[in-house]
């Protein structure tokens, strides 16, 4: 039966309704409609109602037209929702649902928050994503929560959308079907983390979905999608094709991911550029750590010094080009490259280019992360640093400790140091260095040499902190990544750790402490005269050595009264007596700071009792004036709730 | 003492004091954790912001109606303390013993004493005053002219015209109706007037809009007509007390569980389980809607629990949550009507789902989609009923076919899955294509309904019912 006709009537019965019932004489399409409708009222005796109302509504002479309307409209409508149908013809294909999720059974108190954050906008979104990440909350493995958190990818605050994808790409390869459903190539920054997240689960293996988006993809996901190319060596030849052809940054994400290559075709693209615009060329160069990429720096860098050697000045342009090919060599470990150190690091060539002078007649300087200014041969000491840090270096590392071996050069000895201690068991670094720092005696006194060898030791030991989470020590560096235009941390595992003799030794009375040291992530405890010194022991302490550095940071304290200073290292170790401590400091320093006194108080393993009374303490010394409040600022009745709630929380320890 | 996670959430007065209580729990704040000998009265000190620690307390004399005591101010009950004593029981924390204080026992022989002077008979009902029953229903009945005449005019004159300032002259109609105490034609004129002003503000999606105008507009008019003859009926009869009419309901009567029980409307011992859980809000109501669609494991009916929450009260009135597990309701109270009946009920006690319990529900589903279908046309041909139902279906497959999901049930008959419209961003049919083994065979609850723009009916999935468990695909 073709219901067609009802359907029709209906319809016009509801623009009836918009145009309003004063022009329904005039409506000829109703009418029209109506005479359709008029063959099925046989059919069935509801059909006959209808066309019985209908008429009735087309009689100018009936006085109750919007009755009779409505009842024609609930009469079609009824009959529309029995005629509906549901019935598909056609075979099923299975359901596929992507992998990587689950059913977790969570009421909705705990599931609409999530839901909530990860979709609206407003404050509080952040904390409670956080939260449910750092616990690795099952719950977002939940299939209600995981396609929302992809969803949040693109959310507009962007630490949300960072959160999200430092979680996805902890989840495997199994999520990738989702990741790629419903990727939109034209899409904005939400689409450039879901690419990055897939390259992070699947690197080269999805390369061929990366060069299939190129054909569609705009903008952002452009540039991230070319970048993603750099996973597999065979896009070396593309990857020169599309620096020919993008422009602007797509040009630059081409670049990024050719210095990844090693093709001849890449190479030679490079070598060529780097003939034309070293300065421009070399930063593309900076990360990658490919033999071939090595070589043609080191290529471009002796051409250099060889030209500025003819010369005796430097121009701007020439400075430009010869400090962005010192910061190219990073992690360059190529035989060029070695060879080429080799002849940098020989002390006739270093003491020639520190020589160099630049256009204004004064020596030339180079600026690195902040410093006032290097000279040539204090650049290369960075550089290689940086490099050894930065990557597997073990050619470099040998080249180094080769020449320290040749001529035990003072200037060496910190490269070399810290090449051992990434390529050496730790006793045989602690036998080739550990001797090199002297106690001092009543008579015998640490040298100048002596002191510059301790100091060269220290900053080394500077750049290393115990690693929890992975039990070992690390040497790190900082290092600027161009393309994402900020500063990155590179850590590199010591090879065997540290003697526990050098403990023994650096937390010795006699060993002299004086003299400024730089400190990778510095706590800045430098408020006493030794204070870089006790900093490097501080980043060293270990569950292995804290029997030993434990009781010296106590002496510390004892020396310095300053357990502001030191509880933080005493913590560290496992300390816990922590007694008259406060009552020492606040009397040698004649005033205290509310915040410290509070930091420290929170922070130490005190009972609450205890600390309740070390509280009163401190309360009765400002009251009695024994010590004055910094600033005058001594919360009073803060600190009274302070005491009373530690006291309320001792009394029910007991009672338990 | 039966203390579940599932009992927490259902007690809790909203999500923010479940979170409290579970910090204060993992927090260790409460201290003395005590219960009493016959472990039906717990007991603890916790710290907090006051200077002394709040005594709380969970009786479960009751088992199925616990009183929460608590020397907290807040004025939620059960209040975070009592939730994180909760948890502290559920973590297995130890609890030593002890007898009950005496304070407690003073109240529970106070509550003792009140209960056996009532002699434990249900309260008696108040009296009515039928002329002012009366007057009501005249009134009402005045102010069904006034909505008639209203509807007629805007006949007469197009629904097109209900825009500009003709949207306030409405507006201020409908609040009078409320002089009338007709809520219930109030509600449909305002949901008209949004819909016309949806369609203005948003012309692409006209078809619906207008749609859904003419709907409203007709069940507005039915409503006016029957409810004439209705309240004239009653009128002449001197029939003032509420009856098992949904028109009582329609014109925004509000039930109360004594006229329910009046009329018979009610159940005893009944064991239902929820299947599904949600939270909507109603932008014309102003209110939050928590509803629960449950499914008596016995007799296979599929009610509803409804939960209005106004926006200008949400601090005071209870946020429900998602119940896992078998409720037992000594009495259930049911709110006239058709497919899914609005449930209420005042005590409850639960107990863990057993597969015999899923495996009782899953006999209980209806035997075909044409079986389904057939109650739902019937339900949804009554001009006053929803046009929609809750179902559910057994099935033995769910596949793809034309990019649309589709159920199929053991006769080989099949239907689409489809979101109800407005429901942006909240799609259960995508949430199912994510759903690992959701293919394999079972029983699904879902939503039935008829989309006038396709002229099909369309199920919106929310729940899977497998042999071993119920997977929401809402809350």
């Amino acid at each position: 039966m073709d219901l067609q006709p009802l359907y029709e009537v209906k319809e016009r019965l509801q623009n009836c309704l918009l145009a309003g019932l004063s022009l329904i004489d005039e409506d000829f399409r109703l009418k029209r409609a109506v005479e359709q409708f008029a063959p099925l009222s046989s059919l069935s005796p509801v059909f006959g109602k209808i066309q019985a109302g209908l008429l009735k509504l087309l009689n100018p002479e009936t006085s109750d037209r919007g009755g009779v309307l409505m009842d024609c409209l609930a009469l079609l409508s009824a009959v529309c929702y029995t005629q509906g149908q549901t019935d598909i013809e056609g075979e099923l294909a299975p359901l596929r649902p992507a992998g990587g999720m689950a059913y977790i059974q969570a009421p909705y108190s705990e599931l609409k928050p999530l839901c909530d954050a990860l979709t609206q906008t407003g404050s509080g979104r952040y904390e409670i994503l956080r939260q449910a990440v750092e616990i690795k909350s099952s719950i977002l493995r939940d299939f209600r929560i995981f396609p929302l958190l992809i969803q949040a990818l693109g959310d507009h605050y962007s630490e949300i959308a960072e959160l999200a994808k430092g979680y996805l790409t902890t989840c495997g390869e199994g999520i990738l079907p989702m990741l790629k459903q419903g990727f939109d190539p034209k899409g904005g920054k939400g689409m450039v983390r879901r690419l990055q997240v897939v390259e992070t689960l699947a690197a080269q293996t999805e390369n061929e979905w990366y060069r299939s988006l190129l054909e569609e993809a705009d903008k952002e996901v452009r540039i991230e999608a070319i970048h993603a190319l750099r996973f597999t060596q065979e896009n070396g030849a593309f990857l020169c094709d599309l620096v020919r052809s993008e422009k602007g940054n797509a040009q630059k994400s081409a670049r990024w991911a050719l210095a990844e290559m090693e093709a001849p075709e890449c190479l030679a693209l490079w070598q060529k550029e780097l003939k034309k615009k070293p300065a421009q060329t070399a930063p593309f160069l900076r990360l990658s750590t490919k033999d071939g990429v090595s070589d043609l720096i080191a290529e471009a860098l002796a051409e250099c010094i060889l030209r500025l050697r003819q010369q005796n000045t430097v121009t701007k342009e020439e400075e430009a080009v010869l400090s962005t090919l010192l910061d190219a060599t990073l992690g360059k470990d190529s035989m060029a490259m070695n060879v080429l150190y080799g002849k940098m690091l020989d002390s006739e060539l270093e003491a020639e280019l520190d020589g160099l002078r630049a256009e204004n007649g004064k020596p030339l300087r180079f600026n690195v992360g902040g410093s006032d200014g290097l000279s040539f041969s204090e650049r290369l000491e960075e550089a290689v640093l940086d490099s050894i840090v930065y990557a597997d270096c073990p050619r470099l590392c040998e080249t180094i400790q080769a020449l320290y071996a040749k001529g035990q050069e003072p200037r060496l000895l910190a490269l070399a140091f810290a090449a051992a201690l990434l390529t050496k068991s730790k006793e045989e670094v602690w036998e080739d260095y550990g001797g090199l720092i002297k106690k001092e005696g009543l008579i015998k006194k640490e040298g100048t040499s002596g002191r510059q060898a301790r100091l060269q030791i220290l900053r080394i030991l500077g750049m290393i902190s115990w690693d929890e989470e992975k039990e070992r020590y690390q040497m790190r560096r900082w290092y600027y990544d161009g393309q994402a235009e900020s500063y990155r941390t590179a850590a590199r595992n010591l090879k065997g750790g540290l003697d526990d003799r050098w403990f023994s030794l650096l937390t010795d009375s006699n060993v002299n402490r004086s003299g400024s040291v730089a400190v990778f992530n510095s706590h800045s405890l430098n408020r006493e005269e030794s204070g870089a010194y006790d900093e490097v022991l501080f980043h060293l302490v270990s569950p292995q050595n804290q029997a030993i550095l434990g009781p010296y940071f106590y002496r510390r304290v004892q020396q310095t009264k300053d357990c502001i200073t030191y509880y933080r290292p005493l913590i560290a170790c496992g300390w816990a007596d922590f007694q008259g401590m406060l009552r020492a400091y606040a009397s040698k320093k004649g005033q205290v700071y509310y915040r410290e006194v509070r930091d420290f108080l929170d922070a130490v393993p005190m009972g609450n009792a205890q600390k309740a009374e070390e509280w009163e303490m401190i309360q009765d010394m400002i009251r009695t004036r024994k010590v004055k409040a910094q600033n005058g600022f001594w919360p009073e009745t803060q600190i009274q709730q302070c005491i009373a709630a530690l006291r309320g929380k001792a009394d029910r320890q007991t009672e338990k | 003492m039966n203390i579940t996670q599932d009992l927490i959430h259902l007690v809790a007065p909203n999500a923010a004091a479940i979170a409290n209580g579970q910090k204060i729990s993992a927090h260790h704040d409460f201290s003395g954790l005590t219960k009493s000998e016959d472990e039906t009265l717990i007991w603890g000190e916790c710290t907090g912001s006051g200077k002394t620690p709040y005594r709380t307390s969970i009786d479960f004399l009751d088992s199925e109606k616990p009183v929460f005591r608590c020397t907290c101010p807040s004025r939620q009950i059960p209040c975070k303390h009592a939730l994180g004593l909760m948890f502290d029981w559920v973590a297995g924390k130890s609890f030593s013993t002890a007898p009950i204080p005496e304070e407690i026992q003073t109240k529970r022989d106070r509550k003792a004493k009140r209960e056996n002077q009532d002699g434990g008979a249900a309260p008696r009902p108040k009296k009515r005053n039928a002329a002012a029953q009366t007057k009501k229903l005249k009134k009402q009945l005045a102010g069904l002219d006034m909505a008639d005449r209203m509807v007629r005019e805007l006949m007469k004159a197009g629904l097109h015209t209900l825009a500009g300032t003709a949207v306030k002259t409405y507006e201020n109609l409908a609040k009078e109706l409320g002089n009338y105490y007709l809520p219930g034609p109030q509600l449909f004129i305002m949901r008209l007037v949004q819909q016309m002003q949806l369609l203005q503000a948003n012309p692409e999606g006209e078809a619906a809009h207008f749609q859904n105008a003419s709907t409203i507009l007709v069940q507005l008019a039915s409503t006016i007509k029957k409810a004439r003859v209705y309240l004239a009926q009653k009128l002449e009869n001197g029939d003032t007390t509420p009856d098992d009419s949904v028109l009582f309901e329609a014109l925004g009567g509000v039930w109360k569980l004594e006229d329910l029980k009046r009329i018979g409307s009610y159940r005893r011992d009944v064991r239902l389980v929820q299947l599904s859980f949600d939270v909507s809000f109603d932008e014309v109501r102003r209110e939050y809607i928590d509803r629960g669609y449950w499914i008596d494991v016995d007799s296979g009916e599929i009610s509803q629990t409804l939960s209005y929450r106004p926006i200008k009260a949400l601090k005071y009135v209870k946020e429900e949550d998602t119940t896992f597990s078998l409720a037992t309701v000594p009495e259930a109270y049911y709110y006239p009507g058709d497919l899914n009946r609005r449930v209420r009920w005042d005590a409850c006690s639960l107990s863990p789902l057993t597969q015999e319990g899923i495996a009782q529900i899953l006999g209980k589903a209806q035997p075909d989609i044409a079986t389904a279908v057939k109650a739902f046309k019937n339900q949804a041909k009554n001009t006053l009923s929803d046009k929609y139902a809750a179902m559910l279906l057994p099935y033995s497959q769910i596949g793809i076919l034309n990019e649309q999901i589709v159920l199929q049930d053991l006769a080989g008959k099949r239907i689409v899955l489809k979101d109800l419209p407005g429901e942006d961003g909240r799609s259960t049919v995508t949430a199912l294509s994510m759903l690992p083994g959701a293919a394999d065979a079972g029983a699904m609850f879902g939503i039935l309904f008829y989309h006038e723009q396709d002229r099909r009916i369309y199920m919106q999935p929310l729940s899977l019912i497998s042999s071993t468990e119920i997977v929401r695909l809402r809350y």
